[in-house]
């Protein structure tokens, strides 16, 4: 009994020391591959715009050069409103980087534009930001888990119809067929890209009889408003219901909303 | 010791005889003591030193002098106690108590911890990182290895029982 008590306790104490000594060796290593060496390194943050499609792209860089397996590194990355309500959410994960090996995967984020415009049209108009909650972890030598949880990074969202606002119509013409005004209509793109849209325009007289309709085409640049004065120029349907005076409702129409969005009605003499 | 013991067996035991028996006891009991927890226990005490280990540990200052208290206590006792059967007790009790309290400081081997914002490494406003360790796997072993640490202690207090049942008990301390 005493020989197997005494095997027993040879055991345990040999198996704590291995325990120990893998421990300590694990937890060296994976402090110089990550903090040291920045093993694991995120790359600069892309956003771009295509087709309708709002893309932010994450490059992960993963050098293993410590002496244990990286395994399932996975990143997350949850987008929210500043109501809190989830506008994207993607996580993308690399399953085994063995050491001595270097892998790098692109995390990809994307949001539809006509979904998120449609239900917070608010967003062409308004510059705000978004919150991003992030995180990255990994499993190291099989047994240890790390995760690091970056929470409520902000994310600036610049409106592509910035501070729009008609301020007026003036120098209404009638020319035979059309009916010309200028419309002055002010904002700034502060999108990612350049942004189109048309604008509708339905003339009525001061009586609010219907006297026809048009539209024109609007640009603007990333950073600035629109390059060319607008003008709308409306296809009269009925001549006699013109009396001189009147208003405009006036409507934007751009690639990434589903219906129109009503910019109001304009009155002009 | 065999000339103490037979001094022992012989005529009353004296002063000097006690002291021959305690004092290698106590110096053991010190030095084990010291080597079992003493020298971090010292350590944290030292306002430079301390001050750093405790923002590593994901404990309280306290609960870290305590745990530490009752280590050294363990050993001393159990080196003080030499020969008789209450190591073999203490070093189970001990090992059960060690189970228990790094499960529950280590909450069940997932440990997380929340990064605040210094005037070192300032946070933007709102932001917070929470680092996250898992290791229960590693847990799971060291439990296991307690575990046999127990049955091997509890085998050596039957083998000790045995075995005083043939030779005696040995004398009672005063």
């Amino acid at each position: 009994m005493r020989q197997s008590v005494r095997a027993l306790g040879l055991t345990v104490t040999i198996s704590l020391l291995l325990l120990f000594a893998f421990l300590a060796t694990a937890i060296y290593s994976v402090v110089q591959t990550s903090l040291v060496e920045r093993g694991i390194e995120l790359g600069e943050t892309q956003i771009r715009v295509f087709n309708n499609e709002f893309m932010l792209s994450i490059p992960l860089k993963v050098n293993n050069t410590g002496y244990y397996d990286l395994t399932e590194v996975r990143i997350t990355t949850t987008l929210t409103s500043r109501e809190g309500g989830v506008l994207a959410a993607n996580t993308t994960t690399i399953d085994m980087v063995e050491r001595g090996i270097s892998v790098t995967a692109i995390h990809r984020l994307s949001i539809n534009m006509e979904d998120l415009l449609t239900n917070m049209t608010y967003l062409l108009v308004n510059d705000t930001h978004f919150n991003m909650n992030s995180s990255i972890g990994f499993r190291y030598a099989h047994v240890l888990s790390f995760q690091i949880t970056v929470t409520n990074t902000t994310m600036p969202w610049g409106a592509p119809f910035s501070a729009l606002n008609l301020t007026g119509v003036s120098h209404p013409l009638f020319n035979g067929t059309h009916l010309l005004l200028d419309v002055a209509l002010e904002f700034e793109n502060h999108s990612f890209s350049d942004v189109m849209g048309t604008l509708h325009f339905k003339a009525y007289n001061r009586g609010g009889t219907y006297i026809g309709s048009g539209e024109d085409f609007l640009y603007a640049p990333i950073g600035s408003g629109p390059i060319e004065p607008v003008n709308a120029v409306i296809t009269v349907d009925n001549f006699s219901n013109i009396t001189g005076e009147g208003y405009l409702e006036v409507s934007l129409d751009t690639s990434f909303l589903e219906n129109p969005l009503e910019l109001g009605r304009l009155d002009y003499d | 010791m065999t000339e103490i013991m037979a001094e022992m067996r012989g005529d009353e035991t004296t002063g000097r005889t006690w002291l021959k028996i305690l004092l290698p006891r106590i110096l053991r009991a010190a030095g084990w003591g010291l080597l079992m927890g003493g020298e971090l226990l010292i350590m944290s005490y030292i306002p430079e030193v301390g001050g750093e280990l405790y923002r590593y540990l994901p404990i309280e200052p306290m609960e870290f002098s305590n745990f530490l208290i009752l280590f050294i206590f363990f050993e001393v006792t159990i080196q003080l106690l030499r020969g008789t059967i209450f190591p073999y007790a203490l070093r189970t009790a001990r090992a059960l108590i060690s189970m228990i309290l790094l499960v529950t400081i280590t909450n069940g081997g997932v440990m997380t911890m929340t990064i605040q914002s210094t005037p070192e490494t300032p946070l933007p406003t709102g932001m917070g990182i929470i680092l996250s360790i898992d290791f229960k796997a590693v847990l799971s072993v060291f439990l296991l290895l307690s575990l046999l640490s127990i049955i091997k202690n509890v085998l050596n207090a039957i083998d000790f029982m045995a075995k005083t049942e043939e030779t005696g008990f040995p004398l009672e301390l005063p």
